[in-house]
């Protein structure tokens, strides 16, 4: 229901991509740009081997240029296969399969600091693993002034609530039943349980 | 004895502070402690958006992600299932009991019997809404009539008041 505002005949399949566009806009809110693509590729066929082995990874990237780029990145660093003699077979964006729950996201990374490399573990907590990643990226680059290039995703996982080990997935909201609303259990904010440790055991000096 | 020792043992002063904090710590975590706030972030809590393509619209918070973003859901006003601000929602005095996980279809069930956009329709939020919304949209033939009956009723004001300020004298 985009409405025209200069009238300049558009065509009503400009229209509703442009509309499309809109609505996806709108919709990915902090999304950060990032999307997941599943990549297929192998060294080209010689005829020393005609039929090389396939790899697939998992790539976090904003489109699918910077996608294959990573990939032939990692893919030669694991395996004698560069992009001047690789090819990619196949590239495929993974969506979100739900992106109505709020999800605590463990992502393992390692990333060149200027010094060294280091392994990091961090946790965020979103809707869809785009949006988690994205956030990785933009922390990264503001906490650690990591670039995009020196960050290398190792693994991700969804992690409940219970095993979660960071205090943004482990705070008052993170904790909030499932059961219907009750004023206790969703109290924001709240002071963290448990006494503070002078109290648990008083020393006394006499 | 007849006299009571005044001179209690340290043990014991520490033991009734222990006990006096204790009270006070149960007071602090429970739910009544609320320091003057009465509209809480949390799941269930309807709002209304104040900035964005959706301003206006009315959502519910249905679980939060951090102290800055919540994800909200407004199928009684068109407005799909998405992260928001915190800062870009007004809490409204109502609240919807709804589990974490609820389907957007089940929330506009839940909506529909309590009657949740009626209610807000009619509370001062929303009649405020409302309102702006009608200024917004009105003509210039609207903003004459307005400014016409804000004549009326000023004349008719004066005319008051003039009576009553010469019985006063």
């Amino acid at each position: 229901q985009l409405a025209c505002p200069l009238d300049l005949g558009c065509h009503s399949v400009a229209l509703s991509a442009l509309s499309g566009l809109v609505e996806e806009m709108s919709s990915s809110t902090v999304n950060h740009g990032i999307h997941t693509y599943d990549i297929v590729g192998r060294h080209i066929p010689t005829e020393k081997n005609p039929k090389p082995q396939l790899y697939k990874m998992r790539i976090f990237a904003n489109d699918e240029v910077m996608a294959k780029s990573r990939f032939f990145y990692f893919l030669s660093k694991l395996r004698r296969v560069k992009r001047a003699n690789g090819q990619v077979l196949s590239i495929k964006e993974v969506e979100e399969k739900n992106t109505s729950e709020v999800k605590n996201y463990g992502i393992w990374l390692r990333y060149n600091s200027r010094s060294n490399t280091t392994n990091m573990y961090k946790e965020f907590r979103d809707v869809s693993l785009n949006g988690a990643v994205g956030q990785l990226y933009n922390q990264m680059a503001s906490l650690h002034r990591a670039r995009f290039f020196s960050i290398q995703i190792i693994k991700t996982a969804v992690v409940a609530n219970e095993e979660a080990k960071r205090p943004t997935s482990t705070s008052s909201w993170a904790r909030v039943s499932s059961s219907p609303f009750s004023t206790a259990s969703s109290a924001p904010l709240s002071p963290s349980s448990g006494l503070p440790s002078l109290l648990a055991a008083p020393a006394l000096t006499k | 004895s007849a006299r009571v020792s005044l001179r209690l043992s340290s043990r014991v002063l520490w033991t009734l502070a222990v006990t006096q904090f204790q009270r006070f710590w149960a007071f602090l975590t429970s739910s009544s402690f609320t320091m003057g706030f009465d509209r809480f972030v949390e799941v269930g809590r309807v709002a209304s958006v104040n900035y964005g393509t959706d301003a206006g619209k009315l959502v519910v918070i249905v679980d939060i992600l951090d102290s800055a973003r919540a994800l909200v859901d407004g199928p009684t006003s068109g407005v799909r299932r998405q992260i928001v601000s915190i800062r870009r929602l007004n809490l409204t005095p109502f609240t919807v009991s709804i589990a974490k996980s609820v389907s957007s279809k089940d929330l506009l069930a839940t909506l529909n019997a309590e009657q949740v956009a009626q209610k807000f329709a009619a509370s001062a939020a929303g009649q405020r809404l409302a309102n702006q919304a009608k200024r917004a949209a009105m003509s210039d033939f609207d903003r004459f009539k307005l400014t016409a009956a804000r004549k009326q009723r000023s004349y008719a004001v004066r005319k008051e008041f003039l009576k009553l300020k010469k019985a006063a004298k």
